[in-house]
């Protein structure tokens, strides 16, 4: 699914990521951990090819992603749902198109559109929310619409940049068991970026750790440690 | 959204007032030229003969020029004659069909070869006087494809200003939901998703504005027509036909919707392909700042655009070479460029050229004077 080889990216003279090599197979669930300033939020940008890397290569879904023409950008990152640790849910736009903005970009029928966005809200039990802005939603409420908009229209891979970080511990538990639940009901892979050590110590996942961009543990047994 | 309907109804009123005025100056030359153009009048105590009006004409049509020739009798004469004069019975009683001359008309495929058919006919028995309407015809021609040229570079000119007010104004519109609009493309948008709306925002200017100019012309021309009947003297142009108004319409609204979609879809490509908007997208040392703000900074200041086009506006370097030159730029024309690094400025020499001591992570640039802030990036880092 994903295999990253010698992946590197600096920003001027700065490493941020130094030849990172790991792989995911399919449908895995892996926490991204590390200090703030580790490579984390890079690694996802360059997952999201948001980012280009400088040298070394990644391959999500056999697609080479240095090499994706920006005519074909749109089409990959349509396989892949992302959480941002700031949400980034458009504030104009109610619950319900917000989560349906995905199905939009994919040219999904009315009422492909009306009957999926109803399914991921009720995933995230914010139907009842759906015409509510996101001013009027608490930080819980607004992370739990941006994790609806981003399995909407379920992805193959879901990227989760530090979808905690904002939140308070009960919150956190109750989003990570969402995505836990979007893990197993969707088969999607499953990348969470977080520095949330409580959490990952409660499940037994796999954690990939960063150290001032460099890979220092690949553990399968669910252990942060920095 | 005012400013851009109204640039956009000026600019569309020009492109229509000047049409209407070809299509004007067209229909009085079809007139013109429809006449007959040339008229050979034979003496009136003379009645030609059909072998007489056989040969001249067979000797004009021998040229090769001629578009129509015809006889018009004495009779035939008196009749146009009455036709024209129905209005008025004290005329008619003075004239008799023996009082007029029968006469011949010619009508030649190009105006300019009338002088050479007159020469031609002159030295026929029987003919007395010739006339032909060679300076009119030749006139109109030469003022209705000035006007026709002057139409083109007038209009020309002020569509080119209308693209560029669409451009800016469609442009800070999608500077201002750049945010928006890169949320999107990472979640997949294509460009026709995120284009969309400010492609609809420029046709609909062109709309109002085609809507618009279009009513001022045509209320002008309505407002003038007695004038212009007076003007025209008879030549039956006015008042314009229904269709050809609607026409006109038609072609106004056109022109107004691909001026509106093409300003904003490149309004958008101009963000789109920059990714992220104003943004600086290498460094090393260098500085390369890409994106709406850049193209502002094209716009007014043309001498500051980039060799590439419109895409590469500023560039900074920390050494004395290299892309220094477009700050350098900037600078000298009244900017003030400043680099950060978090919230420590990076300092610049602004006497050798804006360039900055190290590689800056965010760069603004703005105008010294009124301190309005031209292109505000930042680094991939941030």
């Amino acid at each position: 699914m994903i295999a990253a080889q010698d992946l590197t990216k600096r920003f001027g003279d700065v490493p941020v990521l130094e030849k990172v090599t790991f792989n995911i197979g399919d449908g895995e669930f892996v926490f991204l951990t590390g200090k703030s300033g580790s490579g984390k939020t890079t690694l996802i940008r360059l997952l999201l090819r948001d980012l280009l890397a400088n040298s070394g290569s990644l391959v999500v879904n056999d697609i080479d992603v240095s090499k994706i023409p920006s005519g074909k950008l749109p089409d990959y990152r349509r396989e892949i749902g992302v959480v941002f640790q700031d949400f980034k849910l458009l504030a104009d736009r109610n619950v319900l198109e917000n989560v349906s903005l995905p199905l939009m970009f994919r040219g999904v029928t009315t009422p492909e559109i009306e009957s999926s966005t109803k399914a991921a809200l009720e995933m995230v039990d914010l139907w009842d929310k759906a015409s509510l802005f996101p001013a009027q939603l608490s930080g819980g409420e607004t992370q739990r619409v941006a994790i609806a908009r981003a399995i909407v229209a379920r992805p193959r891979l879901l990227l989760a940049d530090e979808p905690t970080g904002n939140l308070d511990p009960m919150t956190a538990k109750m989003i990570l068991k969402l995505l836990r639940e979007v893990h197993t009901e969707l088969k999607t892979t499953v990348i969470m970026a977080t520095h949330n050590a409580d959490l990952v110590n409660h499940s037994s996942l796999r954690v990939i750790t960063l150290d001032k961009g460099k890979l220092t543990k690949d553990n399968q047994k669910g252990k942060y440690e920095e | 959204m005012l400013a851009a309907v109204a640039i956009m109804s000026v600019t569309l009123f020009l492109a229509c007032a000047f049409f209407v005025i070809a299509a004007g100056s067209q229909a009085v030359l079809y007139y013109f030229e429809g006449r007959p153009q040339l008229n050979a009048y034979f003496k009136s105590d003379v009645i030609p003969t059909p072998q007489q009006i056989e040969s001249i004409k067979s000797k004009v049509l021998s040229t090769g020029l001629i578009d129509k020739v015809k006889y018009i009798s004495k009779e035939d004469a008196f009749d146009i004659y009455k036709n024209l004069n129905k209005q008025d019975p004290l005329l008619l009683e003075a004239v008799t069909p023996g009082m007029l001359p029968a006469s011949i008309e010619v009508s030649t495929k190009n105006p300019n070869d009338l002088k050479a058919i007159s020469e031609l006919i002159k030295s026929e028995p029987g003919i007395d006087d010739i006339r032909f309407e060679e300076d009119v015809v030749v006139n109109l021609t030469r003022w209705t494809n000035s006007l026709r040229t002057i139409g083109i570079v007038f209009v020309g000119t002020h569509i080119f200003i209308t693209f560029l007010v669409i451009l800016l104004i469609v442009g800070l519109k999608v500077a201002n939901r750049k945010e928006e609009i890169s949320v999107m493309q990472l979640m997949g948008a294509g460009m026709g998703y995120i284009a969309a709306p400010f492609v609809w925002e420029g046709i609909t200017y062109g709309i109002i504005g085609a809507i618009i100019a279009w009513g001022t012309v045509y209320l002008i021309i309505l407002y003038s027509m007695g004038f212009l009947l007076t003007l025209l003297a008879g030549i039956p142009i006015l008042p314009p036909p229904i269709l050809f108004m609607f026409q006109v319409l038609g072609g106004t609204t056109l022109m107004g919707v691909i001026i509106g979609a093409i300003g904003g879809w490149l309004a958008v490509v101009e963000l789109v392909s920059g990714g992220h908007g104003p943004r600086i997208v290498a460094w090393d040392r260098r500085v390369r700042v890409e994106g709406i703000g850049d193209l502002l900074m094209g716009v007014l200041y043309p001498r500051v655009r980039a060799r590439g086009g419109g895409a590469d506006l500023a560039r900074a370097a920390g050494g004395s070479h290299g892309g220094a030159w477009l700050i350098s730029r900037a600078c000298a024309r009244g900017l003030e460029a400043r680099g950060r690094d978090g919230e420590r400025p990076v300092r610049t020499s602004r006497s050798s050229y804006c360039d900055f001591g190290r590689s800056p992570r965010a760069v603004t640039i703005r105008d010294r004077h009124s301190r309005n802030v031209l292109v505000d990036a930042q680094s991939e880092t941030e």
